[in-house]
C-alpha cells in the first residue's frame, strides 16, 4: 500500500493540513509559496511515511522539513515581486482599518527576520511551543533559542512597534 | 488589563494567519507533480515571457522610424505588491495599471520583471484620458495628433485610428469596438477599434469637452453606461446606440471597473449627496456604500467585493469592502514612491472569473 492510499496519510493530511499551511504562510507571508512549501514537506513525508507513520512523528518530521525548505524558498525566490495565484483576502470578519494595517505591517516585519528568527517566532508564539519543543524542532540549543527570540522580538518591535490585539485594545 | 507584548505578538500572527486561504493537498499529492505548481508556472510563464519578448524586439525592429514603439521599461518603480487571481493567466497581460496623477500609466503585468511605463500622452495628462482594456492586453488613450492610440501591451505596437480629436476611449470587453467622445461634437462615438471606422454614435452630446464623461462597457459588451451633466444613460452598445434606460444624478465610477462582473449592478457616484452606490441595473433599489475609512474611495470591483484606494499619497493601498461597504480586507499596497495613484484599473481576469477574449 502507497502512503497516499494509507488511510492514516489522508487522514492526517485532512486533519493537519490546513493547521501547517497556516504557519507555512507566517514563514513566507505569501499563499502561492505557504502552499508549495507545505506541498514539498507532504511529498517528503510520502517518501518516509513507513517510518513516521505515527501521527505525532508525522507532524514532527513535516514541520522540520518545512523549515529546512524554507530555506531553500526563501533563496531561490529572494526577489521583491513574483507572480502570485490568490487574492490576499483574509477570512475574518469585521477589522477595522488600521487593524488591516497592522496585519500588512507583521507580515512584512517577519518576513525581514532572518529565517531563524523567523522560525523560532511562529514556533514561539504561534505554535506556543516550549523552548525545549522548539530545540527539537530545530535542531539547535535551548539557549540559541531563547536568545534567537529575543533578538527577533527586539527587531520586530523596532520594524513595527507595538501591536494591537485583535480586540483593538490600545497600544 | 494591559496585555503583554508577547500576548499581542500572538493575536496579530493568529490574526495573519487567518488570511491564508485553505486548499486540498490530497489531490495535488496524488497528481504527483513532476515540479511544484508554482514553480512550473513560472517556468511557463519564464519561456513565454520570453518568447513574447523576442516577438516585441522582433516588431520594434520592423517599425518604420515614424511609428517607434512607445513601450519601454524605463524604470522600475518600488515594491508593487501584486494581485492576483487564481485563473491562469498568460504572460503579456496587464495584472494591473495604476494611473498617475501625472499622467503615467504603470502596467504590471503576470509575467513578472519591472512593471512597464506608458508615458503621458501631450494632449491631456489625466489619469482619465486612458484606460486599461478589459483583459489586460491593451491601453486606450488619447493623443495630441487627433486620433487615439491602442497601445498593444504584448507586442508594443500602437494603432492609431479615428483621424478626429477623441477623448476618454474605453475599449469594449472583447477589444472590437472603442467608444469615444468626438471632440467637436462632444457625442459619444463607436469606433472599430481595428480600421478606426465609425458603427454608430449618440444623438445627444455627453461632454462639455472639460473633462470626461465616465463611460463604461458592460462585462457583456452589449451595454454602455455614460453619465454628463448629472444624467447618466444606459446605452445599447450594440444597436445604434439608443438609449435604453436614464439614471438620474449618478455617474459610473472608473470607467469599465464600475460593472460588477456579473453584468446586474454598477457602482456610481451620486452627486447631490457626494455618496457612492450601487445602482441595479433591472431598476431594483440600490445600496448606499460606506466608506471603509475616511477619504477612502471606490475604484471597482473584484468579484463580489467592491475594491477601495484608500491611504494618503505615499501609502496608498487598495482595500476590499462587500457591496455595503463592511468588511474591509486588504487587497495591495502600492508602493510607488511620491507618485500619487489617481486610479487603478485592473484585468477581469482578477476578479476571479473565467473569461474568453480576443487575442
Amino acid at each position: 500500500m502507497t502512503a497516499l492510499e494509507d488511510e492514516a496519510f489522508r487522514g492526517f493530511v485532512a486533519a493537519r493540513g490546513h493547521a501547517l499551511l497556516r504557519t507555512a504562510y507566517l514563514l513566507t507571508g505569501d499563499q502561492q509559496l505557504s502552499e508549495d512549501l507545505v506541498q514539498a514537506a507532504l511529498e517528503k513525508a510520502i517518501r518516509h511515511w513507513g517510518s513516521i507513520r505515527e501521527s505525532a512523528a508525522a507532524e514532527a518530521y513535516v514541520r522540520r522539513t518545512m523549515y529546512r525548505e524554507q530555506i531553500s524558498l526563501w533563496r531561490r525566490h529572494r526577489v521583491t515581486e513574483l507572480p502570485a495565484a490568490t487574492v490576499p483576502e483574509p477570512r475574518r470578519a469585521d477589522v477595522p482599518g488600521d487593524q488591516v494595517e497592522d496585519r500588512i505591517v507583521l507580515r512584512d516585519a517577519l518576513l525581514q527576520l532572518g529565517r531563524r528568527q523567523r522560525a523560532v517566532v511562529v514556533l514561539r508564539y504561534f505554535e506556543d511551543m516550549t523552548e525545549q519543543q522548539v530545540a527539537d524542532t530545530l535542531g539547535i540549543s535551548v539557549g540559541t533559542v531563547k536568545s534567537t527570540a529575543h533578538k527577533a522580538i527586539a527587531h520586530l518591535r523596532a520594524l513595527c512597534g507595538d501591536l494591537v490585539t485583535a480586540g483593538g485594545e490600545p497600544r | 488589563m494591559t496585555t503583554s507584548y508577547e500576548d499581542r505578538l500572538r493575536a496579530a500572527l493568529r490574526d495573519t494567519a487567518d488570511e491564508v486561504q485553505p486548499i486540498e493537498f490530497l489531490p495535488r499529492l496524488a497528481a504527483k507533480p513532476v515540479a511544484a505548481p508554482h514553480r512550473r508556472r513560472l517556468a511557463v510563464a519564464a519561456v513565454a515571457a520570453a518568447l513574447a519578448a523576442l516577438v516585441a524586439i522582433g516588431s520594434v525592429l520592423l517599425l518604420r522610424s515614424d511609428r517607434p514603439s512607445i513601450i519601454e521599461p524605463v524604470e522600475r518603480p518600488p515594491k508593487v505588491f501584486r494581485l492576483s487571481g487564481d485563473t491562469s493567466l498568460a504572460p503579456g497581460r496587464a495584472q494591473i495599471a495604476v494611473l498617475t496623477s501625472r499622467g503615467a500609466v504603470y502596467v504590471h503585468s503576470v509575467g513578472g520583471g519591472p512593471a512597464v511605463r506608458l508615458a503621458p500622452t501631450d494632449w491631456v495628462s489625466g489619469a482619465y484620458t486612458q484606460s486599461l482594456a478589459m483583459d489586460g492586453t491593451r491601453v486606450a488613450r488619447q493623443s495630441y495628433d487627433p486620433r487615439l492610440e491602442i497601445v498593444n501591451l504584448s507586442s508594443g505596437q500602437t494603432n492609431r485610428l479615428g483621424g478626429f480629436l477623441g477623448y476618454c476611449p474605453q475599449l469594449s470587453p472583447d477589444n472590437r469596438t472603442v467608444a469615444v467622445v468626438d471632440g467637436e461634437t462632444f457625442r459619444l462615438v463607436l469606433l472599430d477599434a481595428g480600421s478606426g471606422a465609425r458603427l454608430r454614435g449618440s444623438r445627444a452630446p455627453v461632454s462639455d469637452g472639460q473633462g470626461c464623461p465616465r463611460i463604461a462597457w458592460s462585462p457583456d459588451g452589449k451595454l454602455i453606461v455614460v453619465s454628463y451633466q448629472g444624467e447618466t444613460l444606459l446605452l445599447d452598445g450594440r444597436g445604434r446606440g439608443r438609449t435604453v434606460r436614464r439614471l438620474s444624478d449618478r455617474s459610473p465610477v472608473n470607467g469599465h471597473m464600475s460593472w460588477a462582473p456579473d453584468g446586474q449592478s454598477i457602482l456610481m457616484y451620486h452627486q447631490p449627496s457626494g455618496r457612492f452606490v450601487v445602482a441595479s441595473v433591472d431598476g431594483e433599489p440600490e445600496s448606499v456604500l460606506e466608506a471603509p475609512q475616511d477619504g477612502s474611495r471606490p475604484l471597482g470591483w473584484a468579484g463580489t467585493r467592491i475594491v477601495w484606494l484608500v491611504g494618503p499619497p505615499g501609502s496608498q493601498r487598495l482595500v476590499t469592502t462587500d457591496r455595503t461597504g463592511a468588511d474591509p480586507r486588504p487587497w495591495m499596497r502600492l508602493e510607488i514612491g511620491d507618485r500619487t495613484a489617481e486610479t487603478v484599473q485592473w484585468s477581469r481576469d482578477l476578479t476571479g472569473r473565467a473569461t474568453d477574449s480576443r487575442p
